[in-house]
């Protein structure tokens, strides 16, 4: 009797988290499968349940298997650069010379900008610098390159969190590790293949599989920097959902879609974890 | 007994956040409060009542006006109608074009539908008027006042459910000045007079065109200013009929093919980075004398002209044709105001529109708008340019009624079919692979 009046103690303290979280996430979750059913077209009061139509059609549309082509090429290349450019920066930050600390500041700057204004910026640059410099043409307006100018700006805007990340871990790693290797006589290459990579491991677990999920399921970016033009050239995945349950009245149709993206991610997000956090090294 | 007391207070602690948690009940609980409160006021005030007779009524009205005479033309109909109806309070609502639909669909399904809304075409909005949201003005006194081409705009199935706020065309829109220093004496009439002015503005070191298509709205309209008057004028019905497949792109529908042809030879007198443009971009620089046409709507005139009040602007109908007599100006009034039929106060909200369509009311919104009247027998001040449009293609009969024509194609068909315009645009590819691409992704669309 006392045991349980103790575990029911213990519970209420998670209890109000645990409502809120049921009628902000669980509730409209599995409202959204409901409709992911249905053929609601996104204002009427009234639909039909249709079986698993918007999931057969989905296999039969082809703006589907594009966009998720384009969202894992978005994904891949933009978790590739952040994590190479973020490790980059945080191994210069985190070594000891003045100004490191207003250094490590600015390059965070950008990550306390929202994706619109992101987006503003960079379309600016994009239309006159980026011009005016290299004599290409503005990246956003080509379909061949819209791809790569997006993952730029928005690399620059998140990498920020990345840089934090990598050279806090930089900083934990033992420097005896380092003096034993130069003693051993190691150069700087070798140390940094067999010390510091693999003592970063844990950080690479968490920036890798969390950019790239990112990547695949960003949205805002996006739809305030180019839409999904030229010629759906940006159209991800994300952007073709919004578009099926606000523009086409197909809110049935996206709903399904986003399940299924949402099982993708899932798996795609523990399969990585799991995958980096058997590489680790149990320091 | 403590443990017991301090399992209380958590319990009652819970209780607190869950009622945060649970928005939708919190919401209610308010309405009904607020309800409850107001029904109490409406006791207390119930010897006023008797001196009114009326009851409060609030309406809500959302719109997606950004220009300022428009805003402006908004909050002063409001004011004016509060004070001639001292029991009605209007709450306006706005939004950015952009989002304005999302907005609006997402307060519909919502239950939070605002009495007075409006919508760009009644044509592309169908299933507006199959949920039955739409209250029917048939009956009301609007109908008399509506000019025709308003009222064909505003009616669908011989029912008027809209209230068209502008008479609106697309056309070609060019500064004088820079026509006269590239020596174009004449405003071009035909095709081949057109591509001519272009050459020799080119020559004279002018950009002749500029393209926004960073918005694609700009290329659809770009496109209408040839599309409306030579695909839908030739074939009645087209829109429907390449939707439907009765048509097809591919047998050259309406000289579908020609009007691709058409486009790609003007976009190539185009600025850089047409597809990289905005449209803002493209009216600063216009009205800065830096280009010397858009190919547009007619709010063209409005959006250059507030940046550079003199600016020396004309207007004349995209000359599609070698026969100068083809070439008519495209104008019909299809955005229009609407009112909710699930309102708690629909006669109320008829009232309200009755009262937008006022004379004097209609006249002002002409002037704000700085477009033509929609209502009979008022003349509004209007400007320069849009005088021509009345001088040279309304008084002359040379107007095609697009009012009537659903030139928007339904949702994924209108993105299909402008991202293969814009793929002929920015590849190599033929006009014939286009089409017929187009063929078999609406057949699939269709199917």
């Amino acid at each position: 009797m006392k045991k349980i009046k103790k575990e029911i103690t213990r519970l209420s303290f998670i209890m109000p988290a645990l409502i809120f979280f049921c009628f902000a996430v669980i509730v409209p979750f599995l409202y959204g499968i409901n409709i992911s059913f249905s053929n609601w077209d996104g204002i009427a009061k009234n639909f039909d349940y249709v079986g698993l139509n918007n999931y057969k059609m989905i296999f039969k549309d082809k703006n589907v298997w594009e966009s998720m082509g384009k969202t894992i090429y978005f994904g891949f290349i933009y978790c590739l650069f952040n994590n190479s450019l973020a490790l980059f920066i945080a191994i210069l930050v985190s070594r000891s010379f003045k100004g490191n600390k207003i250094s490590k500041l600015l390059f965070f700057i950008p990550t306390s900008l929202s994706a619109v204004l992101t987006a503003f910026i960079w379309k600016f640059i994009y239309s006159t610098y980026f011009v005016e410099i290299t004599g290409m043409s503005n990246p956003l307006g080509n379909p061949d390159t819209v791809l790569n100018g997006i993952i730029a700006l928005f690399t620059w805007n998140m990498v920020g969190i990345n840089i934090i990340i990598y050279s806090a871990t930089l900083v934990g790693i033992p420097k005896e590790y380092y003096e034993a290797a130069k003693v051993d006589g190691a150069t700087v290459l070798q140390q940094f293949k067999n010390i510091t990579l693999p003592m970063l491991m844990p950080a690479f677990t968490v920036c890798i599989t969390l950019t790239l999920t990112n990547g695949m399921k960003e949205f805002g970016i996006i739809l305030s920097s180019t839409g999904g033009g030229p010629i759906n050239a940006s159209e991800l995945i994300l952007i073709y959902i919004y578009n099926n349950i606000f523009s086409y009245y197909k809110a049935g149709y996206g709903q399904a879609i986003a399940f299924l993206f949402l099982i993708f991610l899932v798996i795609v997000g523990m399969g990585l974890s799991k995958l980096f956090r058997s590489m680790e090294v149990k320091a | 007994m403590k443990k017991i007391l301090s399992l209380l207070i958590v319990f009652i602690m819970m209780l607190n956040l869950a009622a945060c948690g649970n928005k939708e009940n919190v919401s209610e609980d308010k309405e009904d409060a607020s309800s409850q409160t107001s029904t109490e006021k409406q006791k207390d005030n119930s010897s006023n009542d008797k001196v009114k007779g009326e009851k409060e009524i609030t309406l809500t009205w959302l719109h997606h006006f950004e220009e300022e005479g428009m805003n402006n033309w908004v909050d002063e109909m409001v004011k004016k109608y509060e004070e001639q109806n001292p029991n009605v309070t209007i709450d306006i609502q706005s939004t950015g074009f952009d989002n304005y639909m999302t907005l609006l669909k997402t307060k519909i399904a919502g239950n939070d539908a605002p009495d007075i809304f409006d919508l760009p075409t009644l044509g592309a909005n169908l299933d507006f008027i199959e949920n039955n949201y739409l209250l029917d003005l048939s009956d009301s006194v609007i109908a008399e006042r509506l000019v025709d081409s308003a009222l064909d705009g505003g009616s669908y199935e011989g029912k008027l459910y809209l209230i068209p706020y502008e008479q609106s065309g697309f056309g070609v829109f060019y500064n004088k000045d820079l026509f006269a220093k590239a020596g174009i004496e004449e405003v071009p009439g035909t095709y081949s007079e057109f591509i001519e002015a272009l050459k020799k503005l080119e020559a004279a070191g002018i950009t002749p065109i500029g393209h926004a298509y960073g918005d694609l709205w700009t290329l659809i309209c770009d496109f209408f200013a040839d599309s409306l008057v030579s695909q839908a004028g030739s074939v009645e019905g087209w829109h429907d009929k390449i939707v439907s497949r009765e048509i097809r792109f591919s047998e050259n529908a309406g000289g579908i093919k020609e009007s691709f042809e058409r486009m790609k030879e003007r976009y190539a007198y185009g600025n850089s980075d047409p597809f990289a443009t905005d449209w803002n971009t493209i009216t600063n620089k216009f009205a800065n004398e830096e280009i010397a046409i858009i190919i547009n709507g007619t709010w063209t005139i409005d959006a250059c002209k507030t940046i550079n009040p003199d600016l020396n602007m004309g207007t004349f109908a995209f000359p599609y044709s070698e026969d100068p007599e083809k070439n008519k100006y495209p104008l019909g009034a299809t955005s229009g105001f609407v009112g909710f039929k699930g309102s708690n106060n629909p006669d109320e909200v008829i009232k309200f529109l009755e009262f937008l369509t006022e004379e004097e009311n209609a006249k002002s919104l002409a002037e704000s708008r700085k477009t033509l009247a929609i209502v009979k027998d008022i003349s509004p001040e209007v400007d320069e340019t849009l005088k021509e449009i009345v001088a040279n293609y309304i008084n002359q009969d040379k107007v095609f009624s697009i009012s009537n024509v659903n030139r928007d194609l339904p949702g994924q068909f209108q993105d299909k079919f402008y991202d293969y315009l814009s793929e002929y645009l920015l590849t190599d590819k033929s006009v014939e692979e286009i089409l017929e691409e187009l063929d078999n992704e609406f057949d699939r669309l269709a199917e």
